[in-house]
């Protein structure tokens, strides 16, 4: 069992293999060795508890990845439910799950983002996450006009 | 602390940014983005100088806020346009990954999209713009384009936004209105309306290019080669006199081979472009049909689906599933619903109404019909020699009518229960109808020959004329079936409901209507012309009924219509008062002749001249035929003649009162010696 402390000070219990789905605490745990010293984390026990047993990405496997494959966004039922989050705690998850380096979960963030975003037209975007528009309307005619042009250079 | 510990092992960061972040994994992604943005302006899709003066200030991750990242975004918010300073509250989660994540998250996002979500992408804020209008982006377009099914790698020609701008912008570069239509080889979109900007790629087109490279397919063209491009054109001009003489050739080579591939890509491309319009419209309709039947089920709750049903079902056209709130290709949720909900059940409240109302006239119709359908049935099995009521005068008796009216719409009214009501009702309504109507035609009569009685209705000098269509003449129960006399209600006495419901019945079929005497007159000319040919038969014309005339069956001359080619007129008695009206004529008395005049006489062949006395229905010159089939046991088969003279078989039949032709075996013939 490894002892976790959240930022908050509170403690959690879990069992090392489900832990060790973070890349991070996987290789905390490999330096420093078995020892009752509590490990400070913020809360994905859950997480890592459902896909408990799952094999672990190799270590190489970004580099190994082929790139020219179609990404799609699908996620599954169970992440899918666990993802459904306001936005805040979603930015703490995709936040924490590339800190502690949980590949599967940032995937589950970064595809979940995708999903709001995919389909929208920029003032859509900028209501769901709030972004302001500080286009001049000048620079937006500019703008499609550069995108359409004949880029004679390339 | 925020660092990437995979950021070595990211394959998707792009190539240029690799180099920079393996030197700077420790600094963190604020230096790692500063340092992307100091290569983006070396080497963006966009230009530099018009977003570095009015870029905001980049605003410190949170944890590192100091009084000059502060100020920075003070300075921020008054390069902001007034419209925007108002914006309350905290940046949203986008807004806080760009400015707060790695970049590689950043990109790890990006790359599950599509071009088009990335050129939107780029269009929200000038932060986004910077990230993804950089040519360090590339690999995200690249990824981008990968998750696009089948489609066509980038031309050369084109970079990723440009590329992207063509495939999912769909609005037209001219008007910028919606558009589908890609000029693939101009690269850009045009509406049908914004094509007539083109010029014809005809004479006076190509007279305008170089003659070096006119008659080769140098020069992009749209629309199966029948439109150019002027800007195309002259840039390729341009070109191409820029170079010295020796290279052009080369040059015209090249551009061939281009407009070859792009012309391939092209076509690719469109073959894209239509498998991506048909996904979605099926997409489209699926919605709507799922929309739709969310709506039903809505419906269905509050009891209102059956409505909906019927409406779709209308014949007239579907308006439910084309109504605005219904045909919308989006989920239906439970604010949506409660939106619509008030409007979409008044239109179904309405349409009820409505179709209550029209399924009533129909419902209507089809009574009345049915029973016209019955009455004529009955009507041709019924011996017409003693006047019959119109149908109006038997439908709007009061019982039949109830039976019409007051059974509910929704009950179908079967033809044996039709059929046997009006066998029930019709003897009393014809005793009430036929000696008020006889009464009226006596009345007409004795306005003329005062104290005559109803047997002299009978005589052959009894003639009446319809003041409605000149000519007609109408001995004895022939006016109680002559068209004129049928005429609509009198309104006074009707409903206007069930007088608007019946009268389009009575327009259509004038025999619909009520019988009436005001269009008879008496004629005392014709009356006079029947009397002479009556003396001239040796009758006498107080008693000769139209019978006895018939049975007397003068054969008659016009004196007055001699024609000196063609020959004499000669006609029965019927014809005469028709035809010949002051005209002089004579009356059997054509001695030897007769015989050879009555071999050109022509027998009438109207199946409607005659009925069967036995059963009443019309047979014509085929009544002896039918006397044999139908009626052997009251008419001894041996008596009948072989030869089908129907004057041998007189007692079977009698002129047929509803007959529009006036009563005769024979038609009026002309003889010529």
């Amino acid at each position: 069992m490894v002892t976790l402390v959240t930022s908050d000070n509170e403690k959690f219990n879990a069992e090392k293999e489900v832990v060790e789905r973070s890349v991070l605490i996987k290789n905390m745990l490999e330096d420093v060795g078995e020892s009752d010293q509590p490990i400070p984390l913020p809360m994905f026990l859950e997480y890592c508890e459902h896909h408990r047993g799952e094999p672990l990405p190799a270590p190489d496997a970004d580099t190994s990845q082929d790139d020219t494959r179609k990404r799609t966004t699908d996620i599954s039922e169970w992440d899918q439910k666990f993802i459904t989050v306001d936005q805040e705690m979603l930015f703490e998850i995709i936040l924490a799950a590339n800190y502690l380096d949980i590949k599967s979960l940032l995937d589950v963030g970064c595809k979940t983002v995708a999903n709001m975003i995919k389909g929208k037209t920029p003032e859509e975007i900028r209501k769901l996450f709030n972004i302001v528009n500080d286009f001049t309307p000048r620079r937006r005619c500019a703008q499609i006009k550069k995108e359409n042009e004949w880029a004679e250079d390339r | 602390m925020r660092r990437s510990l995979r950021l070595r092992e990211k394959s998707v960061i792009p190539a240029v940014m690799q180099e920079s972040t393996e030197a700077t994994t420790t600094d963190g992604p604020k230096r790692l983005r500063e340092k992307a943005r100091k290569e983006d302006n070396d080497d963006e899709w966009h230009d530099g100088d018009e977003d570095e003066d009015e870029r905001p200030a980049k605003r410190a991750r949170q944890g590192s806020k100091n009084s000059a990242t502060k100020s920075k975004i003070r300075s921020k918010r008054q390069r902001m346009p007034e419209q925007f300073r108002k914006v309350r509250g905290k940046l949203g989660l986008l807004a806080r990954l760009v400015k707060d994540v790695p970049l590689e998250v950043i990109f790890e996002i990006f790359c599950y999209l599509e071009p088009g979500d990335l050129l939107r992408l780029a269009r929200t804020s000038r932060d986004l713009r910077g990230i993804l209008m950089s040519k360090t982006s590339e690999n995200i377009w690249c990824t981008a384009r990968r998750n696009v099914q089948d489609l066509p790698p980038r031309p050369k020609d084109l970079n990723e936004p440009q590329y992207a701008h063509l495939l999912f912008e769909a609005y037209c570069h001219l008007c910028d209105r919606r558009c589908d239509n890609v000029l693939w080889n101009f690269r850009m979109r045009s509406c049908k309306k914004c094509l007539n900007n083109f010029p014809y790629n005809d004479d006076v087109f190509q007279q305008d290019q170089p003659h070096e490279y006119r008659a080769r397919e140098v020069l992009p063209t749209e629309d199966y080669d029948s439109l150019g491009n002027w800007e195309i054109a002259a840039r390729y001009k341009e070109e191409f006199y820029a170079l010295n003489h020796g290279e052009r050739d080369a040059w015209i080579d090249r551009k061939e081979e281009e407009y070859k591939e792009m012309e391939v890509h092209s076509n690719e491309c469109q073959i894209w472009l239509n498998t991506k319009l048909a996904e979605r419209a099926n997409k489209l309709t699926e919605l709507r049909n799922e929309r739709k039947e969310a709506i039903l089920k809505r419906l269905e709750e509050i009891g209102w689906r059956a409505e909906a049903e019927m409406m779709i079902k209308d014949y007239r056209g579907d308006i439910f599933t084309n109504h605005k709130l219904v045909s919308q290709p989006r989920k239906l949720t439970d604010y949506g619903w409660n939106c619509m909900e008030t409007e979409l059940v008044q239109m179904l409240s309405e349409y009820q109404v409505e179709r209550l109302i029209r399924q009533r006239g129909e419902a209507l119709e089809s009574r009345y019909r049915l029973f016209f359908s019955l009455l004529l049935q009955i009507e041709s099995e019924t011996d017409l020699r003693d006047p019959f009521p119109a149908a109006g005068d038997i439908l709007t008796d009061p019982r039949i009518e109830a039976l019409i009216w007051d059974t509910p719409f929704d009950e179908k009214l079967g033809d044996s229960l039709c059929r046997s009501k009006l066998l029930e009702y019709l003897p009393s309504i014809i005793n009430d109808w036929r000696p008020a109507k006889v009464q009226e035609v006596l009345d007409i009569l004795r306005k003329s020959r005062p104290g005559a009685t109803i047997s002299d209705l009978h005589l052959a000098t009894s003639v009446f004329t319809c003041s409605s269509c000149i000519g007609k003449v109408l001995h004895y129960p022939k006016m109680f079936y002559h068209r004129c006399c049928h005429q609509s209600f009198q309104t006074s006495s009707r409903s206007d409901e069930r007088l608007e419901v019946y009268f389009p019945f009575w327009f259509t079929r004038r025999s619909l209507g009520v019988w009436v005497s005001s269009p008879l007159v008496y004629n005392d000319s014709a009356s006079q012309v029947i009397k002479k040919i009556v003396e001239a038969c040796n009758l006498d014309p107080e008693t000769t009924t139209v019978d006895d005339l018939h049975l007397a069956n003068p054969l008659i001359e016009c004196s007055s219509c001699v024609h000196i080619i063609r020959g004499r007129q000669f006609m029965r008695w019927p014809y005469l008062p028709i035809l010949h009206m002051g005209h002089t004529f004579k009356v059997n008395s054509f001695g030897a002749e007769t015989a050879q005049i009555l071999a050109k006489e022509v027998q009438v062949r109207d199946r409607n001249a005659i009925c069967c006395s036995h059963c009443h229905g019309t047979h014509g010159l085929e009544l002896s035929d039918h006397l044999k089939e139908e009626h052997d046991d009251v008419v001894g088969i041996d008596t009948l003649p072989t030869s089908g003279d129907l004057l041998q078989i007189r007692e079977h039949w009698y002129w047929n009162p509803r007959a529009v032709e006036p009563p005769g075996l024979y038609k009026p013939f002309v003889y010529k010696a």
